[in-house]
């Protein structure tokens, strides 16, 4: 079953045409990996699909059209997304990041600060539980009191990623999320996505890394000038000719 | 001694009162600004639609108590109005169309003369309970009153801030395409705030009248939007404690200094221009090298990256 | 008829203090509170040298360098040291709504809040269409005109005039092809400021002068900025007109009171509607 199904997608900024009639697919449960050169229309493609630029096309996600949709009600859908520069709010410590996603809080009701007060605490309780077990999990439980401005470039990516958790989505979709961290992160990184996935969760990452891209995706779409080029296993996407003519080009 | 005490004791309350209602107005502008990031320049208008609403009402029949919850609803109301088409706008436009807002209300108030009797301002209304209590204890009774009111307002802020209700608002402030992505409907709770903001300073506007006991919209000129400015940096932005401590520090400022032209060589309107000199310079002191604030946490402020 | 002619006069005024208004938001990326006690402090100026005996065309002059003096003052010790630490536009807002406060309570401080008038003789005006002009009103109108074609010659023809268009279209763009960035913005202070200073002399010869007349002036000059395209010094001054005669017109069916008013619903209805200004200021 398709998860998601973008078809025909379009977004032209003024003559520059950023995403020019896009169409993929992805499979519930999978990881597919978005790869292209600078200005390939990768990060326009997730601004489109997170409902964060409007364009031109169909979006499916689980069933429901949402290419019309403001990026929160999207997100309620179940999908959630990080951003290239990694979106820390760096003035909250991190386990209040990662408190803050959870949805359906009573507390985020104004009437229910107020009515329902026991509610409201023991949810807050479960909350806490929860984001624990996730930073457990990315193993960076020691960070939760620390302002997460004083977190490095890396630790912000896994943040990212961890906050996103709590809102238990059905899909991630990960902006470069090995850009810039240490070779050690990066492998634990690739091992939560696995793992995550084994659970059934369904990812699209974009990803300039391609050996790191190509070991963890059970697809890999292949963007150039807003067009999708390619589209296969990983090994069929490294065989191919335009594929290695764009990566190896600029370097010999 | 004694006479000492008597001079001394009804200044000292004087300056609680008028501490307690800017205390209250700034704490209303310190959940839009300090912790939801919504730049209003026009949150005079709401003092303003909180104090007129209350007393007019008083006036055509409905009880006191009532028509003080007139004013505050139809200044949430008014925030609703104004947040609805404007708290999409970037903050510039957004402080430009506030400051507007308020300036097209006080022209309203000064002109519509068959509704607010215009320049002339209205007196002579009712006070809560003035004619239960003794004249030469009036002062203080407000003064009660006014702290419990002010203790209330306070607790339930705090609250509301420390709730995740108060969290999504910070995450807000700080980068709205976070909470955004997470499944948060940004607008309605920038919406939420304005309202809820306003109402307090509708409530603000209704202690106001009662205690100068006289409105015109005069009162309500821009720059008691740029006091609880002053009151909500000074004291630090998203401190709700600090906005009370700001309020106290600057009303002690603004009566003291009616009394230093005995010191200096000025006329009395000089010393009025003085004043207000002294309060741009400390705004733009303030921003330029302390923009947390003497109580704010450097670690929270969302200001200046 | 009257109307009309009132309206293009305040409408020219508006216009030429709005510049500046225009230009500084776009290149600093801020909006200035002060501008309008700009134009009051020069109206004052001007007021000073004239009453102490100058000519008023001199006081013109003199205002013109004054003001531009006070600007480039505030540049060096406010914004320049502000934009080095890279703050916020908000901070700045909120700089620019203090140093108002102080500037308009200076000029209150020293020439106290009444209103005042130029030392000049009074002449009668003369009939055009049933209107009546007074020759104050055609040196406004006229004025008007030589400003807008000097700075047009400045923006089109000098190397200056180039580099503060290339600024004000993309900071960035203007800062990798070479040009002194600080050198630029500095030269934008001191045309936006003499265009507001002049604005504010001429102003004075129709209005009386009031410390809080830039205060009044600063809701139609947003208005205009706004109505034109930010940064857009043409679509600016086409704004300014626009709203120098709506406010006058509004006269015939609304209390003269509300003009102010009109400036605000017409900046409103733009912003919400088309933020991006009417007058070919859309990119």
């Amino acid at each position: 079953m398709d998860i998601l199904s973008v078809k025909d997608l379009k977004k032209h900024f003024g003559g520059v045409k950023a995403v020019d009639g896009c169409s993929i697919a992805i499979e519930t449960g999978t990881v597919m990996g978005l790869i292209g050169p600078n200005g390939a229309g990768k990060t326009t493609m997730f601004n489109l699909i997170s409902g964060f630029e409007r364009g031109v096309g169909e979006i499916m996600f689980k069933g429901i059209r949402t290419d019309k949709l403001s990026p929160f009600k999207i997100a309620r859908c179940g999908m959630v997304r990080t951003f290239q520069i990694p979106r820390a709010l760096t003035k909250m410590t991190v386990s209040e990041n990662l408190m803050l996603a959870p949805k359906t809080q009573a507390g985020e009701r104004i009437w229910d600060v107020w009515l329902r007060p026991r509610r409201v605490r023991e949810q807050e309780r479960q909350i806490r539980e929860k984001s624990r077990d996730i930073l457990e999990f990315f193993e960076i439980s020691h960070l939760g009191d620390e302002y997460a401005g004083a977190l490095s470039g890396g630790q912000k990516k896994l943040l990212e990623m961890a906050r996103a958790m709590m809102i238990d989505p059905s899909m991630m979709l990960l902006d470069e999320p090995f850009a810039g961290v240490n070779p050690t992160l990066a492998r634990k990184i690739s091992r939560y996505i696995r793992e995550l996935r084994d659970d059934g969760m369904t990812f699209l990452v974009i990803e300039h890394d391609i050996p790191a891209i190509t070991k963890i995706s059970d697809r890999i779409v292949f963007m150039n000038e807003g067009k999708v080029m390619a589209e296969g296993e990983p090994a069929e996407i490294k065989r191919r000719r335009d594929v290695l003519e764009v990566y190896m080009g600029g370097e010999g | 001694m004694i006479e000492y005490v008597d001079t001394l004791l009804p200044y000292i309350t004087t300056i609680l009162l008028i501490s307690s209602i800017y205390a209250i107005f700034s704490l209303g502008l310190n959940l839009e600004w300090g912790f939801t990031g919504i730049i209003n320049f026009g949150h005079v208008a709401f003092l303003a639609i909180g104090a007129y609403t209350t007393v007019m009402f008083n006036m055509s029949g409905f009880p006191l108590f009532l028509s003080v919850i007139a004013g505050i609803v139809l200044s949430g109301f008014f925030g609703l109005l104004l947040g609805i088409p404007t708290l999409r706008l970037r903050e510039d436009y957004l402080a430009i169309v506030t400051i507007g807002f308020s300036e097209v209300l006080r022209f309203i108030l000064l002109n519509e003369q068959w509704l607010t009797r215009g320049p002339f301002g209205i007196h002579g209304f009712e006070r809560p309970l003035q004619d239960v209590i003794p004249y030469q204890h009036y002062n203080t009774f407000l003064l009660i009153l006014y702290l419990v009111i002010l203790a209330i307002i306070y607790l339930s802020l705090e609250r509301l801030v420390r709730s995740p209700w108060g969290r999504v608002l910070k995450s807000i402030r700080e980068d709205e395409a976070v909470p955004s992505a997470l499944g948060k409907n940004v607008f309605w709770y920038r919406l939420q705030s304005l309202m809820i903001g306003s109402a307090i300073a509708g409530l603000a506007g209704a202690m106001l009248a009662f205690y100068i006991s006289y409105i015109d919209p005069n009162t309500f000129k821009p720059i008691e939007t740029f006091h609880a400015w002053i009151i909500i940096i000074l004291g630090g932005t998203a401190s709700n404690k600090g906005t009370i401590v700001g309020a106290l520090v600057f009303c002690t400022f603004l009566s003291v200094t009616q009394f230093t032209n005995r010191f200096l060589p000025f006329t009395a309107h000089q010393m009025g221009a003085f004043r207000m000199i002294v309060i741009g310079l400390l705004l733009m002191l303030l921003m330029m090298y302390k923009p947390e604030g003497i109580f704010g946490k450097k670690e929270e402020l969302a200001l200046s990256d | 008829m009257q109307l009309v002619i009132n309206g293009l006069v305040i409408g020219s005024i508006i216009a030429i203090t709005a510049i500046g208004l225009s230009m500084i938001y776009k290149t600093l990326n801020f909006v200035n509170f002060a501008h309008g006690d700009f134009v009051a402090f020069a109206a004052y100026i001007a007021l000073f040298a004239n009453t102490s005996g100058m000519h008023l065309a001199s006081a013109f002059l003199v205002a013109i360098i004054a003001t531009i003096a006070l600007g480039i003052f505030i540049e060096k010790v406010v914004w320049l040291p502000m934009r080095r630490k890279n703050a916020s536009r908000t901070t700045l807002i909120i700089i620019s709504i203090g140093f108002a406060l102080v500037l308009r309570n200076i000029l209150i401080f020293i020439w106290g809040g009444s209103t005042r008038n130029y030392d000049i003789p009074v002449r009668r005006g003369f009939e055009f269409f049933g209107a009546t002009i007074t020759s104050n009103q055609v040196l406004v109108i006229f004025a008007a005109f030589i400003l807008v074609f000097a700075l047009h010659y400045l923006l089109s023809r000098t190397k200056i005039g180039k580099s503060m268009r290339a600024l004000s279209d993309n900071v960035d763009l203007a800062r990798i092809s070479g040009i002194d960035v600080d050198r630029v913005i500095l030269w934008t202070w001191v045309i936006g400021l003499g265009l507001a200073a002049a604005g504010g002399v001429l102003y004075g010869l129709v209005t009386a002068i009031r410390p809080d007349m830039g205060w009044y002036l600063l809701l139609p000059m947003f208005a205009a900025v706004i109505l034109g395209g930010i940064g857009n010094p043409y679509g600016t001054i086409a704004g300014g007109i626009v709203i120098g005669l709506s406010q006058e017109l509004s006269t015939a069916i609304l209390p003269t009171e509300y003009k102010f008013a009109v400036s605000f619903v017409v900046m409103a209805l733009v912003l919400l509607l088309k933020p991006e200004g009417i007058f070919g200021g859309a990119k």
